[in-house]
């Protein structure tokens, strides 16, 4: 049984994917969901979760129920304790982790309450292009995103500021994500599909004034002055998970 | 569907990048690579932390990190290194400045590393608490759970056998075999940490799947992950990953308990030593101070 309510969501995402001509070899599968639209976080599920999803959603049910019976002998107040967005202009998204598609098999799932949805597998990139003797050189770190981004269902690269590590000799701090960059480039990715997550070097370099200008400098590194603004309209209904 | 957004904001918004920092701004025990759990006073008290009024408030943080959100360079900013009293200091001063929390912690975890289930800092990152996705590296624990270092100990941990751990000096087969690598990563080749991975081997080969395989199928079936991060040398080796993550199946319940016995012997290799010494500034190898 699908669920009437969320068939709109479904097809907004399956849209927004196959309008994608530099991704349109990207299939995104949509599994058939089971539940009721109050259920709805959950109701994206592969089939192999769903066997014990049913089963827990039929037991919180019953303790749903058993709870609402109950409610008035506990404190009323601690409806929304523990919900860190209550207050505040920010509005969670949804629940962490909670699986929002799956592309070629592979799911993806809520950062956080964030709109950012990654796949369960990212690419790590510390070693790409340093001065280890076995590290991936650029022509074998465009091989790894060409294949598992442009030809698999992953979506996500994990940098950072101080990649690659170890530096030294023709390695320096920054190629990592220059190199990710050059690729988004090269490979005219469109930028709404790829989640780049890179850091700002900790410790006592982190102050407002360098979280600032480090976070500048990534993006110039990542070239964020390249822009297809075609596709960016075709994707902008992916902003709304 | 809304017309194209203008250049301007069309630049500003054209990378879904998430911030992260990269360890926390503050002294904590650094536990993620391999240094003490305990929390050193001492150290925190140290004119490193204390220079200049001290670390940079959780306040500043998220105030800085909203700017970069309000400006469209950041979808989302996070924590990496980060223990549960980050997290939770980072999302309550979020709600009350009314500003974006972290989307995400990023941590040392694996088959051999459960600490982050274990440590509260699932319990914060929850749905239920703070709402925080969590990013795993070294899944692999720096080729160990590839099985490649089983018959022949890595070079350092061969010096019994000079001629051998010279030749594996020599013609690597990863970083462990090298002098940098080889003594930064020795958390995932303790003892401890050796005899683990003993035991995973045996339980991936009753099944008839690689070390490799069940180590990254088990990291998918954490509740606490959002994802998995990998690093590869190659391109057969991304593959492989690949394969695995698109399996439907997830490891049995049989498979999953055996492992969970194995990590019932010693719920955290990667901080028990046997090669304690008094010679590295009262230092372990692992890098520990001595409590």
């Amino acid at each position: 049984m699908i669920s009437l309510a969320l068939l709109p969501f479904l097809l907004t995402v399956a849209d927004a994917f196959t309008g994608s001509p530099s991704l349109n070899f990207l299939k995104t599968s949509i599994i058939p969901c089971h539940g009721a639209s109050t259920l709805l976080r959950e109701s994206v599920g592969s089939t192999d979760e769903q066997q014990s999803k049913v089963c827990n959603r039929r037991r919180s049910l019953v303790l749903g129920a058993g709870g609402g019976m109950f409610s008035g002998f506990f404190n009323s107040e601690n409806a929304n304790a523990s919900n860190p967005d209550s207050a505040g202009k920010f509005k969670s998204k949804g629940s962490t982790n909670e699986i929002v598609k799956v592309v070629n098999g592979i799911k993806h799932r809520r950062l956080g309450g964030s709109g950012v949805v990654v796949s369960e597998i990212g690419l790590g990139t510390q070693r790409w292009v340093s001065s280890d003797f076995n590290a991936p050189d650029e022509n074998a770190c465009f091989g790894f995103m060409d294949e598992a981004i442009l030809k698999s269902g992953v979506n996500l690269i994990d940098t950072a500021e101080s990649y690659p590590i170890p530096s030294g000799g023709g390695a320096k701090e920054g190629d990592s994500e220059r190199l990710i960059g050059k690729w988004m480039k090269d490979r005219k990715v469109n930028r709404e599909n790829v989640v780049i997550a890179t850091k700002i070097t900790g410790g006592r370099n982190i102050n407002p004034k360098n979280i600032r200008a480090n976070c500048d400098g990534s993006l110039k590194r990542l070239g964020t002055d390249y822009i297809d603004g075609k596709l960016l309209s075709q994707e902008s209904t992916i902003t709304t998970f | 569907m809304d017309c194209p957004p203008t250049h301007n904001v069309a630049f500003s918004i054209s990378t879904l990048l998430v911030y992260q920092l990269h360890w926390p701004q503050r002294y904590s025990p650094q536990a993620n690579w391999g240094q003490s759990l305990k929390y050193n006073l001492e150290t925190d008290e140290d004119q490193y932390w204390r220079s200049l009024g001290g670390p940079t408030s959780f306040e500043n943080i998220c105030l800085s990190m909203e700017e970069l959100v309000q400006a469209g360079k950041v979808r989302g900013w996070g924590l990496c290194n980060d223990n549960a009293y980050g997290l939770t200091a980072c999302t309550r001063t979020a709600k009350m400045l009314g500003t974006t929390p972290p989307c995400s912690i990023q941590g040392d975890f694996s088959i051999i590393d459960r600490k982050s289930e274990e440590n509260g800092v699932a319990e914060a990152a929850s749905k239920y608490n703070e709402n925080v996705g969590f990013m795993a590296y070294n899944a692999l624990a720096g080729g160990m759970l590839t099985g490649k270092y089983m018959e022949v100990p890595a070079a350092f941990d061969d010096l019994a056998n000079k001629e051998r751990a010279m030749k594996s000096l020599n013609e690597p087969r990863g970083r462990m075999d090298t002098r940098g690598w080889g003594s930064t990563l020795y958390r995932y080749r303790t003892d401890a940490a050796q005899q683990a991975i003993v035991e995973y081997g045996k339980i991936a080969k009753a099944n008839g799947m690689s070390l490799t395989e069940l180590s990254l199928r088990w990291c998918r079936q954490r509740t606490l992950l959002t994802t998995t991060l990998v690093g590869h040398s190659n391109v057969s080796q991304l593959k492989d990953t690949l394969k695995y993550f698109a399996k439907k199946e997830p490891l049995s319940e049989q498979i999953m308990w055996d492992i969970d016995v194995v990590h019932m012997r010693n719920r955290l290799p990667l901080f028990s030593s046997n090669r304690v010494g008094r010679d590295w500034l009262g230092e372990g190898e692992i890098g520990e101070s001595i409590p």
